[in-house]
């Protein structure tokens, strides 16, 4: 072969080369079975350390939990467990049928569950300050009875608050004439609704206390959690009425109009603004792998999965701050009574 | 004229520069998998060393609704973006490097068939920008990494980053298993150096999958689109059509003088909405001072829908300027 054939021969496989499509066996994706055979020693960190959350009902897995300390306890997210009226937890291969729920912390959307045991392999936790973008993370992907299957992603951005509306709402406009606080349009999916306050009711007092401005009202209401419940006096044509109003969450409330950015992004949590402080990964996932940790190649968790908010975007709470809340809760749940001498035992 | 004795020099030479090419691939990109943790942690490295820089050079591009993504490859500020992001020729954008820091840019050319396009910084530079490379040196399964002001700018997050393989290769499109979302389109992929090798530009019909355009792409027609022009009849942007601005109104001469007045305006127009009343006498059409019916329908009659003209108007001794966005004749 001369050179001119050499060239022709190189112009001809490129020209070829580059017209074919050509594709990678799917198994050696980023997310493929190839790559998940390369994590199996990560795997153990999440087969330890992972809880399973079932629906009673269903009995399919709908959220995950990060196990805290040997006896028993978990986190997860609280508004993923709010939506089923009873759970089983699994971890290992060990079955809980009834676990119990201590404490909720609606700032973090965490929820602190106890299973009866005495010998779990509690979290090992790293520091997420030198947790730069592109550094390998993995959580759970899927789960069945044996085994917690991992997936892989990297951190995306920077660490830090997400901020969002207040966790709860009243689910009223409010307006100030005359001195008094006047009912406006009631939402649907509401507290105050199905405690039957309408439009054009007025408000004499919130919780005893008369009130001036309807701002006065939107600061009380920030202060609260979901559940909470209000006492407002109202008053009505002549007519006086009093009654109790649950605050609901805000998201539930007033649901975020869905942007193209939701469409394309599949299963996403209902809770997934108004945090703290977070981490945020790029691991392929659903609302229903939150609630498990987020580990790195060497197996030591740097925080916990909170929220999915889009198919690029999953927020996790940092070891650190997760720790700092999860005392927070622990000290709560044991200063209600009894709850101390069971746990010392 | 090479003399026959030389060839063994020059196939020698061809030997050390292609062998060269293949030795400065990672390791990893050989691999069909990584086989061990190390091997990850090693992509990990090159990923992060190769950062820094990636992101210092990749830009928010301001759109009116919603944003994309851009890359500087110049330090004189030439970007490379999408075609659906820039949008049209000749159009002015604002950029927004991760720090919030502003600059005045104007789009360059594009190609409407297959998504790439170009924007030129007007600011004075020089801009942090990235190597890249016009011919596809890049295989099937190479790690890459993916960044883009995912869903808009947001200076406490900073750029996002991805990171993936590349899955599927065509001349005109690469896919990787990067996920991408609004706001990513026209942002870099890099190779795991650091070498920009394709611009994103849309969602694959797979939910794990995204489309990128490759510089090969960019290179057929490179001067086209630096010298600012519209390229192709695709589906990534749509040509300005002289003739399909509409601004609703009616004008005629005033009777006892040179000024052109507002006839008419037509209900629910863009001239409607700007506030323009009958009676208003029309002084300037952007720069051209209007002085005759037959003039001002000829400078209308070269105006495409989506085009913003400035209206000087006088109304009882009051003038003032505005800005009207033209739509399409109904």
């Amino acid at each position: 072969m001369n050179l001119k054939q050499f060239f022709v021969f190189l112009w001809l496989t490129s020209h070829f080369l580059n017209a074919a499509v050509v594709g990678l066996e799917p198994e050696l994706r980023r997310d493929g079975p190839v790559i998940k055979k390369v994590l199996d020693p990560v795997q153990k960190s999440l087969q330890d350390h992972s809880a399973v959350f079932y629906d009673a009902k269903t009995r399919k897995y709908f959220v995950y939990g990060t196990v805290m300390s040997a006896d028993g306890l978990i986190l997860t997210k609280a508004s993923e467990l709010a939506k089923v009226e009873k759970f089983t937890v699994r971890v290992g291969r060990k079955h809980y049928r009834n676990p119990e729920l201590l404490e909720v912390d609606h700032r973090w959307d965490l929820a602190l569950v106890k299973v009866p045991a005495d010998d779990l392999k509690p979290a090992k936790w790293g520091e997420t300050e030198a947790l730069d973008r592109g550094t390998w993370v993995i959580c759970n992907g899927s789960t069945d009875r044996k085994f917690r299957r991992p997936r892989i992603g990297v951190i995306a951005a920077t660490e830090r608050e997400i901020p969002g509306p207040p966790l709860v709402a009243l689910g009223v406009r409010l307006e100030t004439k005359d001195g008094a606080i006047h009912i406006g349009p009631v939402s649907e999916a509401s507290g105050a609704h199905e405690a039957g306050v309408k439009e054009g009711d007025i408000i004499l007092s919130i919780d005893g206390e008369q009130l001036k401005k309807h701002e006065e009202l939107i600061d009380i209401v920030k202060e609260r959690v979901p559940g909470d419940q209000i006492a407002v006096e109202l008053k009505r044509d002549d007519e006086k009425i009093s009654t109790k109003v649950e605050l609901y969450p805000y998201y539930k409330v007033y649901p975020p109009q869905s942007t193209r950015n939701d469409h394309m992004s599949g299963l996403i949590s209902d809770r997934r603004t108004s945090f703290p402080r977070v981490i945020q990964h790029d691991i392929f996932s659903s609302y229903r792998n939150m609630g498990g940790p987020l580990v790195t190649l060497d197996g030591v968790c740097v925080g916990m999965n909170i929220a999915c908010v889009s198919r690029v975007t999953k927020f996790a709470i940092p070891a650190e701050e997760l720790q700092v809340a999860f005392e927070e809760l622990k000290a709560k749940a044991f200063n209600k009574e009894g709850l101390q001498e069971e746990v010392e035992e | 004229m090479t003399r026959l004795k030389d060839y063994p020099v020059i196939m020698l030479l061809c030997w050390v520069a292609i062998s060269s090419l293949v030795s400065a691939r990672p390791y990893f990109n050989d691999q069909k998998a990584p086989e061990s943790l190390d091997d990850l942690q090693n992509i990990q490295k090159a990923v992060q060393a190769s950062l820094p820089k990636a992101r210092a050079a990749t830009v928010c591009v301001e759109l009116k609704e919603g944003s994309g993504s851009g890359v500087i490859i110049s330090p004189d500020g030439l970007v490379l973006t999408a075609a659906h992001v820039s949008g049209g020729v000749d159009e002015e954008l604002t950029l927004v490097f991760e720090d919030g820091k502003k600059l005045k840019a104007r789009s360059l050319g594009l190609n409407s068939d297959n998504d790439a396009a170009m924007i030129q910084i007007t600011d004075p530079g020089p801009f942090p920008y990235v190597d890249y490379e016009t011919v596809t040196n890049f295989e099937l399964g190479d790690w890459v990494f993916a960044l883009g002001h995912s869903g808009g700018f947001d200076k406490e997050r900073g750029v996002v980053t991805r990171v993936g393989r590349v899955v599927r290769l065509s001349s005109d499109t690469i896919r990787t298993d990067c996920m991408l979302i609004g706001g990513d389109s026209g942002g870099p992929l890099f190779n795991s150096d650091g070498t920009l090798i394709a611009i994103h530009s849309r969602v694959g019909m797979i939910k794990e999958d995204s489309q990128h355009v490759p510089l090969e792409a960019f290179e057929r027609k490179w001067s086209e689109m630096k010298a600012s022009e519209f390229l192709g009849n695709g589906p990534f942007a749509q040509r300005r059509k002289p003739g399909t601005g509409y601004l609703g109104v009616s004008v005629a001469l005033e009777s006892h003088g040179e000024r052109l007045v507002i006839d008419k305006v037509g209900e629910d127009t863009p001239a409607s909405r700007a506030g323009l009343e009958a009676g208003m006498a029309l002084l300037k059409l952007n720069d051209h001072t209007l002085t005759s019916v037959e003039q001002f329908q000829k400078l209308m009659g070269k105006m495409a829908k989506g085009d913003e003209i400035r209206l000087t108007w006088e109304r009882q001794e009051e003038i003032e300027e505005i800005t009207v966005e033209l739509e399409a004749r109904p």
